[in-house]
């Protein structure tokens, strides 16, 4: 047996309380003296036995008519099959209402398969006895799945307004994370039959996992299989999608290859990806270029069937600041994926410091002489062909900078530094700084590790060892085991004759270290017999990055100025150490936006601007010991998210600081669909009913017997019949006395 | 029942019967708590307009209540050796020759022994004072009564024991010692009704009215002995069972922690299904009781505390005095 309110059987306590009046009242007594003891104790045995049996009787008759009160108003079932005998519908529907954004797709003849699927969920409320035992639960399938009625639930006329107004969403399928709430509300479940109704498009793409989760998703399945399975219950898949699937998706925008940092009055490359779903080659494909919601240019494509189209095009951003690019296309069947955008800070220009281990006269003899050339040829800060901005200090005058006015700091050859300019170091690159550390003849290798390594903690990935290398040019190593994946040395994917003639004589060597997710070596150096030695580290810190160069950027230890490849080289390690990481601006829906506050403005308040002009103010959180972050969660639909400063005193109108683009998953315009056999196939042990909706067949009814009666209304004949027997009882009784 | 302060101040009360001094009940009053003037006032008026009742109280005791202290002839006896020659009457021998003995009746004042229970159950009350003061009450104003007609009364105050043994006088002296023993006994100890009725029974020699007033609250077996051995002895015996109020109706409606006297436990039980079984019980001993002292013709009078002293001791006098007349 059950209960449906099963909390309010707490009320059974009640039945305590006839003896808990009776303890009272043994306790309320008269005292009086008394002399005629022999005739009341021997009244008293004479009758002990049955004024103990006749106050027994009444007593047991009181608590049971409190506990049954009690468990008429928690509603109990049967979980067996006295309870259909007794005509109890006791059945736990989970309907799982798909409302990922290929459920809007629409075709030529029908609407789209969400009013299908509301439909059917409807039909489902509608057939349940909620009157009887019947209960269901609501769970809405997307890639970030909502337990919209976890609890089983009665309340059917919810149930219909969370159907009747559901919508869909930006946001993809997956199936095995929906199932996960499946399986949770049919272990609250406490009916004696259990269904699962799923109704989706069945997207293929849904019910795919990587080899690596196929036993636990298949496990998972299972489960729910062995829950729903006994007593007539089970789990019906409704497939409410149809049968084409031609969709052209806007499926990438990005930046140019070699494009990391965007400065005003350059042109900008930027690189779209058109994808055609479909098996017939669309033409007149019109692709639209918007820059902060301006139009700034279309283009016409033609996008071959099944193919992606990549599509280039350039913008020369006026302004500093935050930015937004958006491409679309026109409207096709599904229009959630024609629209795509990117989040773009523009910089005026990139801030340097670069400090100088080794100051010398000529070109040959100084740090970093050839490195200021290749960063800015004209060595003009103010000529704006080349972004970057360049301070120079010597080693001695570090520390009396402050790293967070720069985008990017360099230290070239220096011999030791202090904890306390490492320490402000480290806090910088915390929050999103950059660092580049060329090593030298000059680096005093203890010191280094003492402070800057510190044993795997600091700023450095590795331990220094000792130079290394071959003193005369000539035995010059050359580039190797480049990872060219690396956003800094992709440019060379392409152009890796431009990185092999770069030649380094002397490095500095590293002792052995195993890479880690936040350190790891990104290019080599090819040493004549032994192993290569590591020449570009990478150590990942907080939100920012530092990239270790075990040589030097000078003449003495190779000939890499030589060439125009280390022109190119630092430009991109440079570029892509200042620039702040677009991946936090550019995000799928439902991830979260993350802000990190200069040290200034935690006392100020934000607000974030949803694609639809909904204002939500968000507070700055605490996130290191001069560190505050603003975060946001709420990304359920695709567009441009607006991160304002609200008006300080003297302002009228907000500052947006920047934009965040939040774009949908491509995956999930591929409307492709999972064949039932091939489901079966797949999860051997997931048992399922099959309906397919798109042929127009009627959606199955739950089995449900007519009303009959129910046990609460037994239990209410009992307690009056009880309370009767009390009465009477209780007149025998005293008419005794 | 009211208390030694309201025999206070000068209250005449008017004993008749034997028509002595008026002044005489006051005095004792002076000093009882157990003279009720009101009572003694009623039984008093009792016996002035129905003289009969008192004479039916004391009759079958005295020979002839209305001669006086004569000596009176009773039968002759053949003389033994050893009979005292004062007695022989000579004109028979003189007629006839032969020896016979005089004998007369001796003609004695009623003495009257009250038998007064004094156990710690005698001090049970609950609304109407204590059944001792109740029964004290009554024995004082018997004796006061029995001392009007120049008759003499004696008291006895038992409880496991006999604890005072006042033999029979009469003198307003004798009462007033009466009163005052009965006023400073302690109702403390366990009863043992049986023996003591025993006891009595050794101490009584001459034939007497023997009045026992008590609760009885000891076995009906080991008192119908007692009072058999005291029949024995050729005494009247009266027996007045008291009982308080409490005690005959057993009114108690709601849980109640009976605290037993003389060394019962304490009980506490809701009353009221209880009640029929106690009265029956009640009944059951108070049946034994009267079945018993009927066997042995000794009068049984069962008074509550509830009821005024004079109406319980004039119904019963006119009762006793209705048997009388019968006979």
């Amino acid at each position: 047996m059950g209960f449906l309110h099963g909390s309010l059987m707490w009320l059974g306590l009640a039945g305590s309380i006839p003896i808990l009046i009776h303890l009272f009242n043994r306790q309320r007594y008269k005292r009086v003296r008394w002399a005629a003891m022999e005739w009341l104790l021997a009244a008293l045995k004479k009758t002990r036995r049955r004024m103990q049996i006749e106050n027994l009787i009444l007593l047991l008759i009181r608590i049971a008519v409190l506990v049954l009160l009690a468990m008429a108003l928690a509603r109990p079932f049967l979980q067996s099959a006295l309870a259909s005998q007794i005509g109890e519908s006791n059945t736990h529907a989970v309907i799982v209402l798909d409302v990922s954004y290929s459920m809007d797709y629409r075709g030529v003849d029908r609407g789209t398969p969400l009013e299908k699927a509301r439909q059917i969920a409807q039909s489902i409320l509608t057939d349940l006895k909620t009157t009887e035992n019947d209960r269901f639960s609501l769970i809405l399938l997307t890639d970030s799945p909502n337990a919209a009625i976890g609890e089983p639930s009665s309340r059917v006329d919810m149930g219909r307004e969370i159907v009747g107004g559901a919508t869909a969403t930006d946001q993809g399928t997956s199936i095995p994370r929906t199932m996960e709430l499946v399986k949770d509300a049919l272990e609250k479940s406490n009916n004696f039959v259990k269904k699962v109704f799923i109704i989706t498009d069945n997207q293929r793409h849904a019910w795919t996992v990587t080899e690596k989760d196929r036993p636990r998703v298949a496990e998972l399945f299972k489960q729910v299989t062995d829950m729903t399975a006994p007593n007539g219950g089970g789990i019906y898949l409704y497939d409410v999608g149809g049968n084409v699937v031609d969709n052209i998706a806007v499926v990438g925008l990005e930046m140019g290859v070699s494009q990391k940092v965007v400065s005003t009055d350059n042109s900008c490359e930027f690189r779209t990806v058109i994808r055609n779903y479909g098996s017939m080659q669309m033409s007149d494909v019109v692709l639209n270029v918007l820059v902060d919601g301006a139009k700034q240019g279309s283009y016409t494509l033609t996008v071959p069937a099944r193919n992606d189209l990549s599509q280039a095009f350039y913008h020369t951003f006026r302004e500093p600041g935050a930015h937004a690019v958006t491409v679309e296309i026109e409207a096709d069947a599904l229009s959630h994926d024609n629209r795509r955008s990117l989040a773009v800070d523009v910089r005026e220009a990139l801030k340097v410091l670069m400090v100088n281990g080794e100051k010398g006269s000529t070109m040959q003899t100084d740090e970093v002489a050839a490195l200021k050339m290749a960063l800015n040829p004209s060595q003009d800060a103010t000529d704006k062909r080349w972004v970057f901005s360049i301070t120079e200090v010597l080693e001695n005058g570090f520390a009396r900078e402050d790293p967070r006015k720069f985008d990017l700091v360099v230290l070239a050859n220096v011999e030791t530094v202090s904890p306390e300019e490492i320490a402000a170091l480290e806090e910088y690159v915390k929050a999103g700084g950059g660092v580049l550390i060329f090593l030298g003849d000059k680096v005093e290798a203890y010191t280094w590790n003492q402070v800057v390594w510190r044993n795997g903690d600091g700023l450095i990935p590795c331990e220094l060892d000792k130079p290394a290398g071959y003193p005369k040019n000539d035995d010059a190593m050359k580039f190797t085991g480049v990872d060219y994946t690396h956003p800094a040395l992709s440019y060379f994917q392409t152009a890796k004759p431009m990185l092999g003639r770069l030649l380094v004589s002397q490095y500095f060597a590293v002792k052995p270290f195993d890479p880690r997710p936040d350190a790891k070596v990104i290019a080599s150096l090819g040493v004549a017999g032994a192993d290569p030695a590591p020449l570009l580290l990478e150590r990942r810190m907080g939100r920012g990055r530092v990239i270790l160069c075990t040589t030097a950027p000078d003449f003495e230890w190779g000939l890499m100025p030589k060439v125009p490849g280390f022109l190119v080289l630092f430009d991109q390690i440079c570029q892509y150490l200042a620039s702040p990481p677009q991946r936090f601006r550019n995000i799928t829906v439902g991830d979260q936006l993350e802000y990190t506050l200069k040290a200034t403005e935690f006392a100020k308040t934000f607000s974030i601007v949803t694609p639809r002009q909904n204002r939500s103010s968000i507070l700055p959180v605490k996130a290191g010991e001069h560190a505050y972050h603003l975060m946001f969660s709420g990304t359920t639909e695709a567009g441009l998210y607006g991160l304002e400063r609200d008006p300080q005193e003297g302002e009228t109108q907000p500052t947006l600081l920047t934009w965040y683009a939040v774009n949908v998953d491509p995956e999930e315009g591929f409307v492709e669909k999972m064949t039932e056999p091939e489901l079966r196939t797949m999860y051997p042990q997931f048992r399922f009913t099959y309906v397919e909706q798109g042929t127009g067949s009627q959606p199955e009814k739950i089995a449900v017997k007519a009303p009959a009666s129910n046990i609460w209304k037994y239990l209410v004949g009992i307690i009056l019949g009880l309370l009767v027997l009390e009465t009477w009882l209780a007149q025998v009784f005293g008419a005794k006395r | 029942m009211p208390r030694a302060d309201f025999f206070k101040g000068e209250v005449d009360i008017g004993v008749g019967g034997k028509g002595k001094g008026k002044g005489k009940g006051t005095a004792l009053a002076d000093h009882s708590k157990y003279l009720d003037p009101r009572v003694l006032n009623r039984v008093a008026r009792l016996n002035i307009r129905a003289r009969t009742v008192m004479e039916g109280f004391v009759s079958g005791l005295h020979k002839s209540p209305y001669h006086g202290f004569s000596v009176e002839f009773a039968q002759h006896r053949e003389y033994t050796p050893g009979d005292d020659l004062r007695f022989l009457d000579w004109k028979v021998y003189g007629r006839s020759d032969r020896l016979y003995i005089k004998q007369y009746e001796q003609e004695t004042n009623l003495r009257a022994y009250i038998i007064l229970d004094a156990s710690e159950s005698m001090d049970y009350a609950s609304d109407n004072g204590t059944k001792f003061d109740y029964a004290a009450t009554i024995a004082a104003s018997l004796a006061h009564l029995v001392m009007e007609q120049q008759d003499s009364a004696g008291l006895v105050l038992f409880d496991r024991l006999i604890s005072k043994f006042i033999h029979a006088q009469c003198s307003p002296q004798h009462l007033r010692v009466m009163v005052t023993e009965m006023e400073a006994q302690k109702t403390t100890e366990k009863t043992d009704l049986g023996h003591v009725l025993h006891d009595v029974a050794e101490r009584i020699k001459h034939k007497s009215l023997v009045v026992l007033i008590s609760d009885l609250l000891d076995k009906p077996e080991t008192i119908i002995s007692g009072l058999q051995h005291l029949k024995h002895g050729r005494h009247d015996v009266i027996v007045i069972h008291v009982l308080d109020e409490y005690e005959a109706r057993f009114p108690f409606d709601r849980m109640t922690r009976f605290d037993g006297l003389e060394g019962y436990p304490y009980l506490i039980v809701d009353p009221k299904p209880l009640r029929e079984a106690y009265l029956e019980e009640v009944r059951k001993f108070t049946n034994e009781i009267r079945r018993g002292c009927l066997a042995q013709r000794i009068d049984f009078v069962q008074v509550t505390t509830d009821q005024p002293v004079d109406v319980a001791i004039s119904a019963y006098l006119a009762r006793r005095l209705s048997k009388r007349r019968a006979k």
